[in-house]
């Protein structure tokens, strides 16, 4: 009996103390190490609080200073009033650019209506923005300069008749209109003339286009021209 | 005798009980306690969820500034080259 009694009182301590045993387990926690964690949430906290005022006192900042700012389409409304231009003709003003762009390239028409187009183009005020000024003043510029000079060094050739001497090739219309100029079309075929004084039907000779500075020349001979005076026999 | 030893017996049991007792009370965490740190846990993890909402609303604020600043520079830079442009035009 004494004995149950002992083993009764062993076995009781025994689940008491198992029991006391998981009940730790199951906190997985000290007092100091619960306490350390608490402190430090307890300043994350108190940073995190302190970082969201801060944090939305700037964005209320940001808010203000973006609220303030000038719109843009002002700014752009202003800049296309300087010009007097509204979207719509800027659009407009840019597509008869690329059409004329186009005409140049294609060397469509004449160059006189190109050039005429473009200097429609460099009168509107439109051609003071940025976007198209150098398009405008330059590149056109140039790819029409590039066209003119094209058309002037091509050559026409010319098939001789009887009857014809240089000089009076050279004096033609549709050529120098200059009878002055015959030593140009005389250099341009030197192959085919062996003394320009003698020329013959079905030669065909090139006649090129008289540069400003030989223009000038044979139109200054022809005027200081004074006929040789009779002779008298 | 008999008696004395069986109160003795007894005696100790309690006092083992007893200690027993003391020793989980004081140095575990009670629920309660536990039940508040998990819940200033939950706090400074919405916080930090804030904290980050904000920032990227910040950051999200200054692009937009600096943008619309980018913009405002460039209308006023092409603004005083059609000044220009008009003034060489005039002369």
């Amino acid at each position: 009996m004494k004995g149950y009694k002992l083993i009764a009182t062993i076995l009781s301590l025994l689940l008491l103390l198992s029991v006391s045993v998981i009940a730790q387990e199951e906190k997985e926690m000290t007092a100091e190490e619960f306490q350390k964690e608490m402190n430090r949430l307890t300043k994350e906290k108190v940073e995190l609080t302190k970082q969201i005022d801060e944090l939305k006192s700037q964005i209320a900042d940001l808010k203000a200073k973006k609220a303030a700012l000038r719109p843009v389409d002002e700014a752009k409304a202003e800049l296309l009033a300087l010009v007097g231009a509204t979207d719509a003709s800027m659009e407009r003003y840019g597509k008869e650019i690329t059409d004329l762009e186009g005409k140049i390239r294609r060397r469509e028409g004449s160059i006189e209506d190109a050039e005429l187009a473009l200097q429609n183009l460099q009168n509107d005020k439109i051609s003071a923005c940025p976007k198209y000024n150098d398009k405008v003043f330059n590149q056109l510029t140039s790819m029409l300069e590039a066209w003119k000079a094209e058309e002037a060094s091509k050559e026409v050739v010319y098939t001789v008749v009887k009857g014809d001497c240089l000089w009076k090739i050279a004096k033609k219309d549709e050529f120098y209109g200059n009878g002055f100029a015959w030593p140009v079309i005389y250099n341009a075929n030197r192959d085919q003339i062996k003394n320009p004084d003698l020329i013959y039907p079905k030669q065909q000779f090139k006649i090129p286009n008289l540069t400003e500075e030989e223009k000038a020349k044979y139109d200054k001979a022809r005027a200081n021209y004074k006929p040789a005076p009779p002779t008298q026999n | 005798m008999l008696k004395a030893k069986k109160l003795f017996t007894s005696a100790l049991a309690m006092l083992m009980l007893i200690s027993m007792i003391s020793f989980v009370g004081c140095s575990g965490v009670s629920e309660e306690e536990m039940a508040n740190l998990e819940a200033l846990r939950i706090e400074v993890k919405a916080l930090q969820k804030e904290v980050n909402s904000l920032k990227s609303e910040k950051t999200q604020l200054e692009r937009e500034i600096a943008e619309h600043n980018a913009q405002l520079e460039k209308v006023a830079k092409q603004k005083a080259e059609v000044e220009a442009n008009l003034a060489k035009r005039e002369n």
